[in-house]
């Protein structure tokens, strides 16, 4: 319908430029007779009011020797010109036009093989259209209908209560041809299409004879307008050039009430029964559905009488989108929902639901290594993703190395417990909870395998790293940066482009200035602080290498596709830690020979302890479990 | 120092001795101004009525 609204528009701006050299619309006015009821004393085809000027009689001879026309009286009046008499009185005319077009029986605007045509009855316009269209205008009473039909097929609807200010408005809908987006003839003169012609000028030529007057215009294309008065009213238009159409309204008689009129009840349900739309006649959970409704009256429509369903916000079986008119099934079971039309039927329809077949689960995280100690968030898909996504998961293998909680709607954790010995396998498999076409229910697998922990990062870079490091690069917060000395680190980021603030646990070593983040450690943190799966992080790492004493960060920006950069500097605190004054090699004087203490960063402690008051004595003290005597 | 993780190695393979064989016990481990002292009962000693306690000052190697 919109496609067919611009094209009648364009058209229109086309033709009005084929009858007009100036630009059209200049002088639009009122495309109807703005009165409500035209006048009663119009007789047939002639106005009854607007007579042109005596001084433009018909009858009148133009002065212009080359356009000059017959006397019809020896009146001595000056004689006008067409031009003359076509600018003097178009006024006139046209305002006789319009209350002459609104008394017309009927009107017909064809344009090539394009034929608009409409019959009017007491108060009703009815319009046939190329392309099968169709259109009732009416009124009854202080109601304004319109029926719109595409091949006798109800397409659209409307109604408006009359009032005041739009009772005139709707009343010429019934009165007068639409085409070209104007209501009648007098419309269509009123749009400006003749503005050329009434200011006039070379490539203008007015010609008049017989009632007729015949408009040429070279300033583009030759064209030509006749445009036939009666009774000073203009009942015709006929336009000649590069397009070509013709317009007119004819009066047969008074307008009599509509022999078959059509009424809004034709369209109402007396009786309807309501279905949901489905393919195979299941109706799954997790699934969207529309309502149809079929009933004894072919013609009923809910373009004039909808019918709504009674569906409550809580319902917990099936949820209702007005804006979409679908219903999506929220739970398997039986439920019914109640349809009501809008003049007064009721219906109720009855459903089974059940869950949705599905064809597989997948999980969503890959198998890779783990240590112990490490927490990870495991997520499936259950597919097609329409169905709902319910499943369980389980420890099918491992479960003495770890532990499995949450739920599907929240996603499950998988603690590796802190004891976890290397070189084991933890086998995670999720099951959905609906079963596939098969009847069975669908299953994917993921293994993770235990790795040690390697030693904690020694050596001069490592002392350079150990520690917190802030970036000048501020966000919405300072960046920081912070290198356990056991090899783990933790980034607490803040974009300085767009304020993102993200959380990443990484493993490092201090083997190289370029490489210091061990492949596949970096991981971004979810709200619960639990490592996501790289594939579902906002962030991909890129590198981290120290050079002159800054650590240089790059991050991929997955959603904007972007690298970020980010320098940091290490915090230099007034006082070392506790931890970092400790850890190193400490000596005791006190015996003979000198006792050695060592505290590792890793949190283990030996002595090679000789008493001060036993001479030579050496005894090994340690508090790690597999330790060793340092004198060895 | 955590609680019940000192344990006396024995002087052939390292290995930690078990309560009865020790010769010592960790009574503390304390930092003070730079210095770390390590005290220990001598088993040994007190069976013989003698003082238990030694102590041992360690200084860090630069």
């Amino acid at each position: 319908m919109k496609k067919q609204s611009a094209l009648l528009i364009l058209s229109s701006l086309f033709l009005l430029a084929s009858c007009s050299a100036a630009p059209a619309g200049s002088s639009s006015s009122s495309n109807v007779p703005s009165s409500s009821e035209p006048s009663s004393s119009a007789s047939e085809n002639v106005p009854s009011s607007s007579e042109p000027s005596s001084s433009a009689s018909e009858s009148v001879p133009s002065s212009e020797p080359d356009s000059e026309f017959p006397s019809e009286s020896s009146s001595e009046e000056p004689a006008l010109t067409a031009e003359e008499r076509f600018k003097q009185n178009f006024a006139s005319y046209l305002e006789a036009t319009k209350k002459a077009e609104a008394l017309a029986t009927s009107s017909t605007y064809v344009e090539g093989d394009k034929s608009y045509s409409a019959s009017f009855y007491k108060e009703e316009a009815v319009q046939t259209n190329p392309n099968g269209l169709k259109t009732v205008r009416s009124i009854e009473g202080s109601i304004y209908r319109e029926f719109r039909f595409e091949n006798e097929t109800l397409s659209g609807f409307s109604s408006v209560e009359l009032n005041a200010e739009n009772a005139a408005e709707y009343r010429e809908k019934t009165s007068f041809l639409f085409a070209n987006n104007v209501y009648g003839l007098s419309g269509y003169l009123s749009s400006g299409a003749l503005d050329g012609y009434l200011e006039g000028g070379e490539g203008y030529a007015y010609a008049f004879e017989n009632g007729v007057f015949t408009l040429t215009s070279t300033i583009e294309d030759v064209s030509s307008c006749t445009l036939t008065l009666v009774d000073g009213a203009f009942v015709s238009l006929n336009a000649e050039g590069s397009s070509s159409f013709s317009y007119s309204y004819q009066k047969d008689g008074e307008k009599q009430p509509d022999p078959n009129p059509i009424k809004e009840s034709d369209f109402y349900y007396t009786d309807f029964t309501p279905s949901l739309v489905s393919q195979n006649g299941k109706y799954y959970v997790g699934s969207s559905y529309t309502a149809s409704f079929a009933s004894s009256n072919a013609k009923a429509s809910s373009l004039v009488d909808p019918i709504s369903p009674l569906v409550s916000e809580d319902d917990e079986f099936v949820s209702y989108n007005k804006r979409t008119g679908e219903f999506k099934i929220l739970k398997a079971g039986q439920f019914s929902i109640e349809f009501a039309s809008a003049h007064g039927v009721s219906k109720t329809l009855n459903l089974t639901a059940e869950a949705q077949p599905i064809r597989s689960i997948r999980a969503d995280q890959e198998g890779r290594d783990v240590h112990a100690g490490d927490t990870l968030k495991l997520t499936a898909t259950v597919f097609p993703v329409s169905a709902a996504q319910a499943y369980s998961a389980s420890l099918t293998s491992g479960a003495e190395f770890a532990s499995l909680s949450g739920s599907s709607e929240e996603g499950f954790t998988l603690k590796v417990n802190d004891d976890a010995a290397a070189g084991n396998d933890i086998t995670v498999t999720f099951l959905s909870e609906a079963n596939t076409e098969e009847g069975i229910k669908a299953s994917d697998s993921v293994t993770f395998h235990i790795v040690a922990k390697e030693a904690a990062p020694t050596g001069e870079l490592a002392k350079k790293l150990i520690g917190s490091w802030q970036s000048q690069d501020v966000g919405y917060g300072v960046s920081d940066l912070v290198f356990a000395s056991d090899g783990t680190g933790t980034l607490h980021y803040f974009a300085s482009e767009d304020g993102y603030e993200a959380k990443f646990v990484f493993e490092w070593d201090a083997s190289s200035e370029n490489s210091i983040v061990k492949d596949g450690t970096f991981f971004q943190l979810d709200a619960d602080s639990i490592p996501q799966d790289p594939t579902q992080s906002d962030y991909t790492f890129t590198s981290l290498v120290y050079a002159d004493g800054v650590l240089s960060l790059e991050l991929y920006n997955n959603p904007f596709m972007a690298e970020e950069n980010m320098d940091f500097t290490k915090v230099q605190s007034a006082e070392p830690s506790l931890s970092e004054k400790l850890i190193g090699e400490w000596t005791s004087e006190d015996s003979y020979p000198a006792s050695t203490l060592v505290l590792s960063a890793d949190g283990k402690a030996t002595v090679a302890f000789y008493s001060p008051s036993i001479a030579m004595k050496r005894i090994s003290l340690s508090n790690g479990k597999s330790p060793r005597d340092p004198s060895r | 120092m955590k609680e019940g993780t000192f344990a006396e190695l024995d002087g052939e393979g390292g290995n930690p001795l078990d309560e009865d064989s020790a010769s010592y016990e960790f009574v503390s481990l304390v930092y003070a101004d730079g210095t770390l002292t390590l005290t220990v009962n001598n088993l040994l000693s007190a069976s013989f009525g003698g003082e238990p306690e030694e102590s041992l000052a360690f200084v860090k190697v630069a």
